[in-house]
């Protein structure tokens, strides 16, 4: 069976209220980075993930795990 | 140039990267009608300026599929053009060219053994079809990531 990277990212963002914009900016990347991780479009690296999970304040567990 | 102004350009650059990267691909496979009705052993001076516009085009549209261009804007806002995802779209992407330069590869073999291709004409039909395919398929990648959300 197939195994997805699922995320809260959309949630957690929306919970600070930040913007895609805000988050990429904090993360370096642009808003479109973050929009397709947010869809599960596109897999970040370990290193973006933890810039992410660090810039909404959560851990890397706690941002993203794996469907099946 | 301050942080919002780089990501607001990286933003920009983006969505105009997305936009021309499909027409820049059919443009430049469009092209390569002018060049079916050359003589296989070109001698004309036009023939010749042709065969260089057409290396130059390609030499310059690979150099921009390798890095990802924007070249002439500062490294701040060449590195946010160039992040994650779109280094990801790029790699797919000449992935894409790979297959679409075999695909050209195996088709002139099998036309090879029913009219003669010359070494010239193989290279040119096969370099166009990997960057029009990879150009294609990098618009399409970019243009799907920034639209959704």
């Amino acid at each position: 069976m197939a195994e997805t990277l699922a995320n809260r990212l959309k949630e957690r963002r929306g919970e600070l209220g930040l913007t895609q914009a805000e988050l990429a900016e904090r993360v370096g990347v642009t808003r479109k980075t973050v929009n397709t991780v947010e869809n599960g479009v596109f897999t970040p690296s370990a290193t973006l993930a933890i810039k992410l999970a660090a810039a909404l304040g959560v851990t890397v567990e706690q941002l993203f795990w794996i469907e099946r | 140039m301050n942080k919002r102004s780089v990501s607001e350009t990286a933003e920009a650059l983006s969505w105009r990267r997305a936009r021309a990267l499909p027409a820049l691909a059919v443009i430049f496979l469009a092209q390569q009608a002018s060049y079916l009705n050359m003589p296989a052993q070109p001698d004309r001076p036009v023939d010749h300026l042709k065969i260089g516009a057409w290396l130059v085009l390609s030499i310059v549209l690979l150099a921009g599929l390798a890095t990802g261009g924007a070249w002439f804007r500062p490294r701040a806002v060449r590195e946010l053009v160039n992040d994650e995802s779109t280094r990801a779209h790029r790699q797919a992407s000449l992935v894409y060219g790979f297959w679409a330069a075999m695909a050209a590869a195996i088709a002139l073999y099998i036309i090879n053994m029913v009219e003669p291709v010359s070494g010239r004409e193989a290279v040119h039909v096969m370099v166009s079809a990997a960057i029009g395919v990879a150009l294609i398929r990098f618009g399409m990648l970019e243009r799907r990531a920034l639209k959704d959300g």
